[in-house]
Order: C-alpha cells, then sequence, then structure tokens
C-alpha cells in the first residue's frame, strides 16, 4: 500500500514537473468551463434557491474551492476523491452534471482533472474588460397580429363597433397608478411605462427602458416620487425611482434575484419596502437609497405588500399560502396569518389600520383584524384568482381584479358589491382608483386599459399602449365610448373599424392628434 | 446523425451475416403506413419499408430505402425521408430499397390553410414528451419552482392558465416569444433545476415558439382529441440483434390522422427480451415475446415482438381441449418444445393442493398409482372437486379477497359473510350469481352475508375501487385524482363507477341483532356524488360503456353490465385469477392487472378460457376441471434443453410455495399431529379458518394475508429467509417431528417396520412418491449411523420436511 502511494505521488510529481508551464489554472482554463456549461445553476446568484444550485457557486475561484454548504467539492491534489470530478464522470444520468444534458467532453474532464491534481490553482484572474455601455432596450413589435376591442356603447340598430389594430400581440398591462392630484395615469407593461393625462387623454411622457415588465407602480405620500418595480423573470429584480415631475431616473435599487412584484412606500416617505418572486422582502431608506434590511421569513414567491397606516409595520403576502406582518426596524416577523388554503395573491390595508383583507387563488375576500389569527368573514365574489386588490383613500370604495376576466367593485366598508364594471375579456391583473374615488382603472393580459366612471359603471376611455413600431417612436391610442381617437400618428393608419365582422370605412369620428411625440 | 448512422450500420451489418438476402432482392416490400393522408399545411409523415423476402422472411429496410414523389404528386420528400405536402390532392410515393420497388398512394388536404398551432394537440404533447409535466417535476403535487402542471398534461385549462395568465404572466412573453421564461428555463438560458430538456431551434422549440408568436392561443373546446393511437408494424417476428424502427399515427376526433412518431413515448415492456429508444427503434435482445408501447396524449397501442427460442421443431402432442390447441399454437410460433407430462404420483399431488390445498396421504397415493385405469387422472380431477375441503380452500382464497375480516365486520358479520362464501362454493353458486348477491346486496350484515361487502368498503369511491378490482382486475385508484399514463381512465370514469354506490346509507343499532350492534345496509332513492375537479354530478356510468341506470337501485345496473355475456372484464379476470393460481402465474401478470397496456402471454388462450367460462354459465368448478384436464396442466415440471429459457409460456410446469395454511396443513398431515387455534377445535384445519386473524406466527411467517386491501399481492408467495429458518430451527417442526403420539413415534414403535420400509413410507407421507432406490439406500446408512433410530429417524424426517420436494407444489 506504501509502496503504490509513493508511486503515485511519484509519478503524479513527475507529470506536473514535464509541464509546469501547462498547470490549468481557475481563471484561464477552469472559469471558462464552468461559465458555459455550469454557471447557469451554480452561481453566487442561486445559492439561496438550494434546488437549482445545490448550495453550490462556480462563478468565482473561492466559491468554487469552499464548496457546497456541505462539503468541498475540490480535495486539492486528488481528483479522484473530489466529488466535482465524481459528478463529472458519473454514470447515472440522473446524478451527472451537468443535468439532463450532454456530459463535458472528454479533454475538459481531464483538464478539470489535471487542475484538481495539481493542487486547484487559481491563477491570475483575467483584467475585466469595461463594461459596455448599457443600451436601453427598446421594445420593437416584431409581429403584427389583430388586436380587437369592442367599443362599450354599441350603436342602437346597428351594432358594436369594433376596434382593430395590427400590432398585437400587445404586452400584459401588470401596473397602474394615479397621481396624488389624479391628473395622471401611469399604465406600467413590459419595458414601458406610459403617463396618460387625465381627462385629455393624451400621453405626455413615456419611459422605455424599464428592464422586463413593470409590475408594480406607485406615487410616494407627498406625491414627489414615483417607485417602479419589476425586472426580468427568474434572473432580476429591479425598483427605480424617479422624479414624479420630469420622469427622471433618481435611483435604481438592485439586489432582488427575481422580479419584483409590488413596491409600497411607508407613510411618512421615508423607507420603501419591495416584494419579489425571489421570496424575500427588501426594505431600502430613501434619504441615500441603501438597503436596510431584509427579511426572508416567506417560502415561495411574495406577491404583495403593504404598509400599515402607523409605519411600524408591513403586511405581506405570498404563494405559500401566509400573510405576515413585519416590523419595519427589526425586519422580523411580528405575525403569521395562516388560513388561506392557496396562493395568497393580494391584500389591502383599510385606511384606519385595523382591519386588512386578502385574497388569491381561493377568490374569497378574508377581512382580518391586526391581532386575529382566523379571519372576521369570508365574502365570495370572484370566480378566478384575485390578482389586486385596492382601496380609495377613503376607504370607501374598493376594486378587485381576477383572472375570471372581471372588474369588481364593492363598497368599502360592508364589502358588498355596488355594481359591475364592463368591458374586459382577458386575465385583469392591476388596477388603480383616483385619489377622488371618481375614476378606476384596470387592464390585464391582453394589455387593454380601461377607465371606468366609478359612479355610473361607464366607460370613460380605452387605452392602448403597444411596443413602437418604429424606433424611437412610442405609440398609443385612446378611444372614447363615443368613437373618437386619439392616437399616435403610426397608429392612427392602423386603425380599422368592423361592425358584426364587416369593415367599415368612415364611421367613427378620427380625431385627429396634432403630430408630436410625447417626452421622454 | 450519429444514430442514423449507426442504424443503417447495424442493418448492413445483417445483410453481411445474412448472405442470401443480400444477394437477393426482397421478393416484395411492405410499406407502413399503406395509405398517406397529409392533412394541414404542418403535416409530415415518416414511411417504414419492411423488405418481404423469398424465404418468407422480413427485414427492416427503412434506413436504405428511397423514397421519391411520383411525378405531378403533390408531396415533398424531406433529407430524412419524411413526405411533407406541398399542394391539395393525389398521388403517389414511389418507394425501393434492395432493387425493388413499391408504390403508396398519397392523399393532402388542407395545405394551404394558415397553420395555427395548437396548445391541446401541439404544445402539451410537447410538455409530456420532454418530462415537464412528470411526477418528478412540474407535475408533482404542488409542482416545482412556483409551475404547477397537471400530471402528465391530461388537462389542458389549468396547464394553459399555469403557463399563461398565473404570476402575472411571467412566464410567457408572446410579443417577443424567444423572451418568454417557458423558452429560456428548458433551453438552460436561465437555472432550471430541472436541467437541460429542450434544444434552441429544434422542432419542438420551433412549435413552442411559433405558438408563442401566435399570440399563445387558448385550447378550444372545439380542438379535436386524440381518441386512439396506432403503432405500426403492429407484430414482427425478429431475431436477437436485429432491429425494427416504429411509426406512431394519432387518430383524431375529427377523424384526420397525424404522425406523432416524434411526440411519442416508447417503452418495452420486456426490456429483456427488446429495448426501444426514445425515437422509436427497437432492438432485440433475446428469445421471447414482447411488446412496444406507444403512448401519446393518454392513448396508448401495442406492437407485438416475437423472437423465437429456436427453429420451429416438431413435437407430439394431442391436445386434451382448446387450451392445448392454444398453448401449443403459441409454442410452434415461438420454436418452444413442452417438457413430458408429469408422473402420476406428481399429478396427484399437483392436484390436490391446487384445488382443495391438501396434500394426498399415504393410502390415496397407493391406491392412485395402483389404479389401472387410463381414466384415472381425469376422475381424479372430478372426485377431488366434490371434496369438502374443497369449500374450505376456495373460501379461503375467497375470504382474502373479499377481506373477510372479523376486525374490520366484527365477529357475526365475519361468519356471516364466511358462510356466505362456504355455501356458494358448496353449492357451486354461478360466478354472475355471485358477483349479482353482492353488489346488490341489502340488509342485516348478521344475517345477510353479502351485505358485509359494503362494509369492508363503504364510501362510494372504496366501493368503485374494490368492484373494479375484484370483478374486473382494474386498478382504478390512480383515476381518483388524475388520468394513469398506463390506463385508460380519468376521473370521469373514476366517479361515473363511484356512482353506482352513491345511495348506500347503513343503519345503526346498538340494541337491535343477537348482540346488538347490527347494523341494516339499505339503498335510499336519493344522493349522488361529484366530480371534483369539475364539480359536476357524475351519472352512473361503466368503464368504456354508455351510463347506465335502474330506477329503483343503480347497483342493479351495475350487476347487469358485470354479468353480461359480452362484458370485456368479467369473465376474463376470473378465468386469468384461475389460471394464475393452477399455473403459477396468470396470462396476465399480475393476475389482477388488466389494461390495455399490460396484454396477456397468449391471448388466444385467454380468449378461449373466457369464452368456455361464459359458456358454462360461469361455473368455477367447470372452469377447474377445463384446466385440471388439460395437457398443458399435466406437464412436468423439469425444463427440456427446448424450454429452459422461457418462463412465460406454460411450456414446463411451474413450480410454486405451498401457501401458509396449505403448508401448515401439510406438515401436520405428515407428521400425524393437529394445530389447536383459538375457539376453534383442536385439529381444525388451518384451510377452514374463517379469516386470518387467528393467532399463527407459523402462518403469518409464510405470508398469510392481513386482509387490508384487495389485492392478490396481499398474500406472500415468496420464498424468505425467516421461513427457511422457521422449518429448520423453529419448535413447531421439531415439536412434531418428536411428538410421541406423532407418526414417527408411531411408526417406529410397530416392530414390523424395518429401516428400509420406514424410510419408504417417509417418503410416501412427505413426497406423495414411492422412494427411489438409492434414496433409501442413502437413507438407511443415514439412520443406521446415528447415536439410535429414533435420532436417525428424526433426522430423516426433519431433512424431508425441509426439502423443497416438500415445500412446494411441482
Amino acid at each position: 500500500m506504501f509502496r503504490l502511494e509513493f508511486c503515485l505521488i511519484g509519478c503524479l510529481a513527475l507529470s506536473v514537473q514535464a509541464s509546469a508551464a501547462d498547470v490549468p489554472t481557475y481563471e484561464r482554463d477552469i472559469k471558462p468551463i464552468f461559465t458555459k456549461r455550469c454557471v447557469v445553476c451554480h452561481q453566487a446568484k442561486e445559492l439561496r434557491n438550494d434546488e437549482t444550485s445545490g448550495g453550490l457557486a462556480l462563478d468565482s475561484f473561492d466559491a468554487a474551492i469552499k464548496g457546497s454548504r456541505k462539503h468541498a467539492i475540490v480535495v486539492s491534489g486528488k481528483s479522484s476523491q473530489s466529488p466535482l470530478f465524481a459528478r463529472l464522470i458519473e454514470q447515472d444520468e440522473d446524478l451527472r452534471m451537468p443535468l439532463s444534458d450532454s456530459p463535458l467532453k472528454p479533454e475538459q474532464r481531464d483538464l478539470i482533472k489535471r487542475w484538481i491534481d495539481a493542487g486547484s490553482p487559481r491563477g491570475v484572474p483575467e483584467s475585466k474588460p469595461t463594461a459596455a455601455a448599457e443600451t436601453k432596450s427598446i421594445r420593437k413589435i416584431s409581429r403584427t397580429l389583430d388586436v380587437a376591442v369592442s367599443l362599450p356603447a354599441p350603436l342602437p340598430k346597428i351594432g358594436t363597433p369594433e376596434l382593430q389594430l395590427k400590432v398585437g400581440p400587445l404586452p400584459a398591462t401588470t401596473s397602474l397608478a394615479f397621481t396624488n392630484d389624479g391628473k395622471q395615469l401611469a399604465v406600467g407593461t413590459d419595458g414601458l411605462i406610459t403617463f396618460w393625462d387625465v381627462p385629455a387623454w393624451t400621453v405626455s411622457r413615456v419611459i422605455d427602458d424599464f428592464p422586463g415588465p413593470v409590475q408594480s407602480l406607485t406615487y410616494s405620500p407627498d406625491g414627489k416620487l414615483l417607485a417602479a418595480a419589476g425586472g426580468l423573470p427568474a434572473r432580476s429584480g429591479v425598483v427605480r425611482i424617479y422624479d414624479a415631475a420630469n420622469g427622471r431616473q433618481l435611483a435604481e435599487l438592485s439586489g432582488h434575484g427575481d422580479v419584483v412584484s409590488r413596491v409600497a412606500f411607508s407613510p411618512d416617505g421615508k423607507q420603501l419596502a419591495s416584494a419579489s418572486f425571489d421570496t424575500t422582502i427588501r426594505f431600502w431608506n430613501l434619504a441615500d437609497y441603501t438597503a436596510i434590511g431584509t427579511f426572508k421569513g416567506h417560502s415561495d414567491f411574495v406577491y404583495d405588500v403593504a404598509y400599515l397606516p402607523d409605519g411600524k409595520s408591513v403586511l405581506s403576502s405570498s404563494k405559500d399560502r401566509t400573510i405576515k406582518r413585519i416590523d419595519t426596524k427589526s425586519f422580523k416577523e411580528l405575525m403569521n396569518y395562516g388560513e388561506h388554503n392557496d396562493d395568497v395573491l393580494a391584500l389591502a390595508v383599510r385606511p384606519n389600520g385595523k382591519e386588512f383583507l386578502s385574497t388569491g387563488n381561493e377568490p374569497q375576500l378574508h377581512l382580518w383584524t391586526l391581532e386575529a389569527d382566523k379571519s372576521t368573514r369570508k365574502n365570495a365574489g370572484h370566480s378566478g384568482p384575485v390578482n389586486q386588490l385596492c382601496f380609495s383613500r377613503d376607504g370607501k370604495r374598493l376594486v378587485s381584479v381576477s383572472g375570471d376576466k372581471t372588474v369588481r367593485l364593492l363598497d368599502g366598508t360592508s364589502l358588498n358589491p355596488l355594481r359591475p364594471l364592463p368591458g374586459p375579456t382577458d386575465w385583469q391583473y392591476a388596477a388603480a382608483i383616483s385619489p377622488d374615488a371618481k375614476r378606476i382603472a384596470a387592464g390585464g393580459a391582453d394589455g387593454v386599459v380601461r377607465v371606468w366612471d366609478a359612479e355610473t359603471a361607464k366607460v370613460e376611455v380605452i387605452l392602448l399602449q403597444p411596443p413602437a413600431l418604429k424606433p424611437k417612436t412610442s405609440d398609443w391610442l385612446a378611444a372614447l365610448p363615443d368613437g373618437t381617437l386619439h392616437a399616435s400618428p403610426d397608429l392612427q393608419r392602423l386603425v380599422r373599424w368592423q361592425i358584426n365582422g364587416k369593415e367599415v370605412a368612415s364611421l367613427p369620428v378620427i380625431k385627429p392628434e396634432p403630430a408630436k411625440n410625447p417626452k421622454k | 446523425m450519429r444514430k442514423r448512422t449507426l442504424l443503417a450500420a447495424i442493418v448492413v451489418g445483417l445483410i453481411v451475416t445474412r448472405p442470401l438476402l443480400a444477394a437477393n432482392s426482397p421478393k416484395s416490400l411492405e410499406v407502413w403506413p399503406a395509405k398517406i393522408a397529409l392533412n394541414g399545411p404542418a403535416a409530415s409523415q415518416r414511411i417504414l419499408v419492411i423488405g418481404v423476402f423469398a424465404d418468407g422472411s422480413k427485414q427492416d429496410l427503412t434506413a436504405t430505402s428511397q423514397i421519391k414523389a411520383a411525378p405531378e404528386s403533390p408531396v415533398a420528400i424531406d433529407k430524412l425521408q419524411r413526405v411533407h405536402p406541398r399542394a391539395d390532392g393525389k398521388g403517389e410515393l414511389i418507394v425501393s430499397a434492395m432493387g425493388t420497388t413499391a408504390k403508396v398512394p398519397v392523399e393532402v388536404a388542407k395545405s394551404t390553410t394558415p397553420r395555427v398551432v395548437s396548445f391541446r394537440n401541439e404544445v402539451q404533447p410537447i410538455l409530456t414528451k420532454l418530462g415537464c409535466n412528470m411526477g418528478a417535476c412540474h407535475g408533482s403535487q404542488h409542482g416545482k419552482g412556483g409551475f404547477k402542471l397537471s400530471l402528465l398534461g391530461f388537462e389542458p385549462d389549468p396547464d394553459y392558465t399555469a403557463i399563461v395568465k398565473s404570476a402575472r404572466g411571467r412566464r410567457v412573453t408572446p410579443f417577443a416569444p424567444t423572451e418568454s421564461l417557458l423558452l429560456l428555463k428548458p433551453t438552460l438560458a436561465v437555472a432550471h433545476a430541472g436541467g437541460k430538456r429542450l434544444i434552441p431551434d429544434s422542432a419542438e422549440y420551433e412549435v413552442l415558439r411559433l405558438w408563442l408568436e401566435q399570440g399563445a392561443t387558448t385550447p378550444l373546446a372545439t380542438d379535436p382529441t386524440v381518441t386512439g393511437v396506432r403503432i405500426e408494424p403492429p407484430a414482427r417476428v425478429l431475431r436477437p440483434g436485429e432491429t425494427q424502427q416504429y411509426i406512431v399515427t394519432a387518430i383524431l376526433s375529427d377523424g384526420t390522422l397525424q404522425d406523432v412518431t416524434d411526440q411519442a413515448r416508447f417503452d418495452s415492456l420486456n426490456e429483456g427480451v427488446a429495448t426501444v429508444s426514445k425515437l422509436g427503434a427497437t432492438k432485440v435482445e433475446r428469445q421471447g415475446e414482447t411488446n412496444i408501447m406507444a403512448r401519446y396524449q393518454g392513448q396508448a397501442a401495442l406492437a407485438r415482438v416475437t423472437v423465437p427460442f429456436s427453429a420451429t421443431k416438431a413435437f407430439a402432442w394431442k391436445p386434451a381441449n382448446i387450451l392445448d390447441e392454444k398453448a401449443a399454437a403459441k409454442w410452434r410460433e415461438l420454436g418452444l418444445v413442452p417438457s413430458p407430462t408429469c408422473t402420476d404420483a406428481e399429478f396427484l399431488r399437483r392436484v390436490m393442493l391446487d384445488t382443495i390445498g391438501t396434500i394426498p396421504t399415504a393410502d390415496e397415493v397407493e391406491a392412485f398409482l395402483a389404479d389401472k385405469d387410463p381414466q384415472k387422472r381425469e376422475k381424479l380431477v372430478d372426485r377431488v372437486l366434490d371434496r369438502p375441503e374443497y369449500v374450505d380452500y376456495w373460501t379461503l382464497k375467497w375470504g382474502d379477497l373479499l377481506r373477510v375480516n372479523s376486525e374490520t365486520l366484527g365477529t357475526q358479520g365475519m361468519l356471516a359473510l364466511n358462510l356466505w362464501l362456504r355455501d356458494s362454493f358448496r353449492s357451486n353458486k354461478h360466478f354472475d350469481a355471485m358477483i349479482d348477491e353482492l353488489v346488490t346486496a341489502q340488509g342485516s350484515i348478521f344475517t345477510s352475508g353479502p351485505a358485509n361487502y359494503f362494509r369492508v368498503a363503504s364510501n362510494p369511491e372504496d366501493l368503485a375501487e374494490t368492484t373494479a378490482q375484484l370483478f374486473m382486475g382494474v386498478r382504478l385508484q390512480c383515476a381518483k385524482c388524475h388520468h394513469h399514463p398506463f390506463e385508460a381512465y380519468g376521473q370521469d370514469d373514476y366517479y361515473g363507477l363511484a356512482a353506482y354506490f352513491a345511495r348506500i346509507r347503513t343503519k345503526n343499532s346498538d340494541e337491535f341483532g343477537l348482540f346488538g350492534q347490527e347494523r341494516v345496509i339499505y339503498v335510499t332513492s336519493s344522493g349522488e356524488i361529484n366530480q371534483p375537479r369539475t364539480g359536476k354530478r357524475a351519472t352512473p356510468r361503466p368503464l368504456n360503456a354508455p351510463p347506465a341506470d335502474d330506477p329503483v337501485d343503480r347497483r342493479r345496473a351495475l350487476s347487469r353490465w358485470l354479468t353480461t355475456a359480452d362484458n370485456p372484464w368479467t369473465a376474463r379476470n376470473v378465468v386469468n385469477r384461475y389460471w394464475g393460481y393452477l399455473m403459477g402465474i396468470g396470462l396476465v401478470n399480475p393476475i389482477d392487472d388488466l389494461r390495455a397496456t399490460n396484454p396477456p402471454s397468449n391471448p388466444e388462450l385467454l380468449d378461449a378460457l373466457a369464452q368456455e367460462f361464459i359458456k358454462s354459465k360461469y361455473d368455477l368448478k367447470s372452469l377447474l376441471r377445463l384446466i385440471l384436464k388439460s395437457n398443458v396442466y399435466a406437464l412436468s415440471a423439469l425444463p427440456t434443453p427446448d424450454n429452459r429459457l422461457d418462463s412465460t409460456f406454460f411450456t414446463h410446469y411451474r413450480v410454486k410455495r405451498l401457501s401458509a395454511e396449505a403448508l401448515l396443513d401439510a406438515v401436520n398431515s405428515a407428521t400425524g399431529t393437529t394445530e389447536k387455534f383459538a375457539l376453534r377445535p383442536e385439529g381444525t384445519r388451518s384451510i377452514s379458518l374463517p379469516d386470518t386473524t387467528f393467532k399463527s406466527y407459523f402462518l403469518d411467517t409464510f405470508g398469510r394475508p392481513v386482509r387490508a386491501i384487495a389485492c392478490e399481492c396481499e398474500r406472500g408467495v415468496d420464498p424468505n429467509l425467516s421461513q427457511a429458518l422457521h422449518l429448520m430451527n423453529g419448535d413447531v417442526v421439531q415439536r412434531k417431528v418428536t411428538a410421541t403420539d406423532g407418526r414417527l413415534a408411531t411408526l417406529l414403535k410397530d416392530k414390523s417396520i424395518n429401516d428400509s420400509a420406514l424410510v419408504k413410507k417417509l417418503y410416501v407421507i412427505v413426497f406423495n412418491r414411492p422412494a427411489e432406490p438409492h434414496e433409501v439406500e442413502t437413507a438407511v446408512k443415514l439412520i443406521a449411523e446415528a447415536p439410535n433410530r429414533t435420532t436417525g429417524a428424526q433426522d430423516l424426517f426433519w431433512a424431508l420436511l425441509n426439502s423443497k420436494e416438500f415445500l412446494f407444489n411441482h
């Protein structure tokens, strides 16, 4: 036994000596292999996601040497004892890495073997090339399917005029917000925030470089800041803070590993909470835009977050079927509300701060008092998942939007339905109530936004904001029930009307819009 | 591409080893499909070419064949030899291989209709093929990574919602398809715990991309559904090493056909005989028979692969009845030769164990061997079936299946059901009457035995499962929650059957009945069960049959359906079980798992058996008689060189361990001792115990079931170490061998019996056959060399009782 080991060491020494100049190093030889074949799952960002990374990151030398949470994967000098190498040459396809993919090439495996046997040296890190200037991701439509929207007021004895535009499929409407003075409506879609003037229904500004779908839009209590949140699904989550007056970006709050689903300002405007599909809630100091705390108590997507009026705690709801109350100083869990049997997609706090509502894949509304561990009431209503709830400022009205393709307007106190809001034909994701509670906006999977008069339940306007047909332009269209249109020049040319499936040339009045492009 | 070359190489290799074939062109070509119908712009069709040679042999020539479109034909052929539409119309393909050509008609329709990718019929099958919705991944109960699909993709609507709408639509970006998580994750452009599943720009990727680009269209109620699949060629005789490619065609509800070879999943039902690749190419490993199963969208089809054991050999065979004819037909197909018939002693022991769970006594052995009547075996069968132990033994067997157990039924209920079974077997009640009495039973559980059927399983779901399992041999449990991939049934079928039992109620009474606690099973005129997923009320409907109801008692409609002559399950289920009890394995195995994807090893034999059983009006004794009087039953258990590799086709009798009760009784019979069970008289046979709660370590060790589930598998039949140790070292055998009033003690006391006579006697008692001279010689020597005669004789007796010849039925 002794002799054998001696021989092995001797041979090894010889071979190392023979190709001393050619000892593989992590930075030069191994990292490129890892980057290409392993790092998509085994990266620092995925560490929290055990099922994907197994708690192992290979995207830096230190992480690779540190190994997984349980053990080292590299036993320097001994490839045969290194789990890393064992998993590369494993015969069982359910265990071999890369998982469900072709194995590494023999020469790559050999390189890794030699690197481990040579003591797994790091080598010299390559100098990083200077980061290329971030290109603005202007969404450009690549295909033109028909988008058809029926006007809410059918013409007597003739039929319902249907607006047709070859601009689809439209990105979903994922967020909506009225400014605090009610003079603007911000609409978030994929990569785009469109600001509509109310009640002229023309576009005064667009922000078109948002990375991924805008999942949440909210104005600060003083109305000076706009927070927009979203990100690239399964990759990154981002919150951007804009100056509400001019649309200038003030800060980007990064760190979330998946899309940010909702952001909320604290009542004093000094703190921001962001809930994310990465299962965490992060807290930010708005004085200097720094991260001040992370809550990791949820075990699945966090869908919603809201501050209580005293600002001392937030409520969060999650796919893990729980609602939690979290202290906004210690970022610790204060209370767990576990009654739902399915994903809790939305919650809303009554302005009195004593009660809140929750709902989700099971569409009943659960009404809770803050201190109770069971809801005091359950109200049936929607027949599909409820995606967002919002109270009017005075708490007298409540809007809920659902996967059952309806928007419901309820009495905020009694929770009785007030009147149906007609029109939607697809899943509804987002809603907003104007500060005076007179207007309700909602939108969803088909990208169409509808604004209703809360008193009459009549559609005031239908808004479309497709990705630009041409680079560096913005497209938008507002259709009024009387057939009046406002639209960007490119879209005006594409508008067709149909009644009962037949194209009509000139029925509705098309009000031409002065050929101006909104400010960016 | 590498695989294709490899395939070609194998085919070439075969040609080289068969020079005769290589030199000769095939006599004709067999082309699958025989007629090609392309429907829609995206249709394509693979072609299989099999050469038929002058000697009748066939060979897969697909890899070396050329396919051309005849002039004016509305199709184009691509590099992979697949046929695509060019325009609507009719034409011909010219297929040639090794100098022989064949023509195949082709018809194209709807080639210019714009293509719309169907979620139901194109996207969903891809997700299934890629494994996205399998049980370990997104198909698991709670999904994976927040994304849940229906298990194996049987529910398009919730799956569509999960992909397109849920989690605020994060998984798709229809206006920029390639940025969709649906494509980024499985191609590993973004971290994916499930690893790489999809190759960018592959055919599957393109379909998903196109579907997204078209706006991710929803599944529609009007989408055609897959009503069946076809796998071709349906049957092939192959040799070890040979390969065959398969094609799979889906039959849609709108009457169109679709080549789904690329989307189907393939399995070989016996991988020892032949394996099959993901792409549907099978390779033969060794002799035997297997089926290649192709599954697509909840439908399955089988193609039989027969690999003969040797060139067909002639053998002498006089069929005693139709079973012998069908068994022999299969042997000839496979080049198998049956073993010779067994000895008279073997036959006697075998028949008695198989029908009455009893070994013959020494007198019975000697009388049977001395009998010169050429009909003595047939007469023995008739005689044995009339013995009282027949009632004990089959009551025991069915007691297992019906779960006759005092712990669930109470002592009175258990006895009522037990006595009903005893009565049924004593009077040879026909099986359809037994089913009817059980399924439609009402009344007191104390006085009506069958009423206890509704106590063993008491809710509609359990009753549906039990009824399907017992009388149809159908395992319905999976269908309670999801469509099982190997089964034809889903939740609608499950709850359709459960609806028959939705109106059963139980009246409880503390005072009523002999000892109180009497219960009465009765039927109400209302009560429904809902299909939980749809929430819709389930209509009473038997499996694979139109709804059937009865104005008085729903169960009567079910009973009528179960016992009609053309019921596809009842007869086959019973005859397969009985064949399995007698022959060691069923024609279908497990013997209570009949389904389209688990074909019988000899379908014609099973059909014949079922037909005979129906003809006899479900007479169980005549079923037993038919099998017991066949020559295939009487074959020796010793294999010959011509059938030693066979374990499936009944060319030799399959040895099986004695069941727990039969073994304990056999030990008692041999050692001249008795058993005492609680509350039963001394000497009660274990096969006559009314349930399995009577304490006995011996019976439990040898696999006596608790009677908790309606599955044949609950009774342990496999030998294990604790059994061996219990026999060798346990006190039971030791006590019985040395019992002072036992068999051996009595024989030893008889001074007229010398060592040689003692040995011969022991052999007949234990092995139920005369001892061979060399056995006598060895045994006498053993006794002589022992410290004393008693010890020597006890050692011998112990050794015989521990030998396989005693422990097994052979």
